[in-house]
């Protein structure tokens, strides 16, 4: 007899009858992909996996009003959506401070990194992965929240331009401008024709 | 398709959710502008790039929750509300003391404003009935008294019979006088409502014999014209 893997919805339903390990079970189900979601959205991971804990536990108290049990991971990423843009309020009205050039070698690439981040695409093969990611992370700080996160949602987690509209609960028409607009600021930024927005 | 129609679509071609006919139209506006070919090779770019440079991170802790089962709700849960803590430590404290009086034979008793508690048992009404009865009947007493007292308790009970039977005699009679009052109520209706019929059989037979008379002597008249 074949086993038939329990679908999201049947896990949520589980849930909301009281069954706690069925959610553990959605937990593992989604924690990576929600964590590299929000990695990549707060560009921290300290922060990122704070944001996972909390819509986690926000998801395992509200998920009676969940209606669609089908939609749970949109849901869910909508709670974690909702979570970063405080994280990203809050970044942006108590700035990070720039770590010492001299603190560690990370820091210290990073400072070098930015007095000059313009840098082609096309020599985008010749820097090391860590240099190409530290250029890229600030690239993405400098589009708009809802930029970055269409650009993660639609190039990092493979979601439909539908499934995006209705986690950033906006038109398609609007998810598509967001990409189009965010890539080619990510563009000029990383190609070095102009500066990017900042 | 023009330039501003084929920037239209690449979100479309980025996100890999462009349809089949409008890939085609791109393709071929894409072969004809260099301007548009070389945008959209330069975002398709920076996309790999970004795929690139950003590989899944794995995360730092597996997340799990422990979910503590429930405890099982008794009738007695109520208790332990805060709002009936006082009411439950009372009413205990209550039962407690009552108990403790009661497993020690304690007397309680009021007496002009004195309250007095006393332990252990005490003699109780009944003995000072006896006691009453003792004072009334001494054991000194005389078969003379005796017999005396006895006498006087048959005579007492006499009377009282004799007042007992006079009562019901004179229920009882007044019970009799009522009756027949109602009866000679029932005489008088039935000697009315005799006479009342009696007229009216008077009245009737008085009637009839007026229209004998009268068709006797139609008959008369009838019979006698006939003749003539």
């Amino acid at each position: 007899m074949a086993l038939v893997p329990l679908t999201d919805k049947d896990l949520a339903q589980r849930v909301v009858r009281g069954d706690g390990e069925a959610f553990n079970l959605l937990v593992g189900r989604w924690e990576q992909k929600l964590f590299s979601y929000c990695l990549r959205l707060t560009g921290d991971r300290e922060d990122a996996f704070d944001v996972c804990q909390d819509t986690f536990v926000k998801a395992y108290e509200q998920i009676g009003q969940l209606q669609n049990h089908d939609k749970f991971s949109h849901w869910l990423f909508k709670i974690a959506r909702n979570f970063c843009i405080s994280h990203y309020r809050e970044k942006r009205k108590f700035p990070r401070q720039e770590p010492d050039a001299q603190a560690d070698d990370a820091a210290g690439l990073e400072n070098l990194l930015s007095e000059d981040l313009q840098v082609r695409i096309d020599n985008a093969q010749r820097f090391e992965p860590a240099e190409l990611r530290l250029i890229v992370e600030r690239a993405l700080e400098h589009l708009s929240f809802e930029q970055r996160e269409t650009v993660v949602l639609k190039v990092f987690e493979g979601l439909k331009f539908t499934e995006i509209a209705e986690i950033a609960n906006c038109p398609v028409s609007t998810v598509k401008s967001r990409l189009y607009l965010g890539l080619s600021e990510l563009k000029k930024f990383l190609s070095g024709n102009e500066r990017g927005a900042s | 398709m023009n330039c501003e129609r084929s920037r239209e679509l690449f979100a479309d071609y980025l996100g890999e959710e462009l349809a089949r006919g409008e890939a085609q139209q791109l393709q071929l506006h894409l072969k004809t502008c260099q301007g548009c070919r070389q945008e959209l090779s330069l975002l398709a770019n920076t996309k790999a790039t970004l795929k690139q440079a950003l590989p899944e991170v794995a995360i730092p802790q597996h997340l799990s929750f422990n979910f503590s089962k429930p405890q099982p709700q008794g009738w007695f849960q109520w208790l332990r509300q805060p709002r009936y803590a006082t009411l439950v430590a009372f009413t205990a404290c209550f039962v407690i003391c009552v108990a403790s009086l009661a497993l020690f034979r304690a007397q309680l008793e009021m007496r002009n404003g004195d309250f007095r508690i006393s332990f252990g048992d005490q003699p109780g009404p009944t003995t000072t009935v006896s006691k009453e009865r003792d004072t009334s009947f001494p054991a000194s007493a005389t078969r003379e008294e005796v017999q005396a007292a006895i006498q006087q308790a048959v005579q007492r009970f006499q009377e009282d019979q004799e007042s007992r039977t006079q009562q019901e005699l004179r229920k009882l009679k007044f019970e009799v006088e009522a009756n027949r009052h109602n009866d000679m109520k029932q005489v008088a209706r039935g000697f009315k409502f005799l006479e009342e019929t009696q007229s009216l059989v008077w009245k009737e037979a008085a009637k009839n014999s007026s229209y004998l008379d009268t068709i006797a002597r139609d008959l008369f008249v009838k019979t006698s014209s006939t003749q003539q």
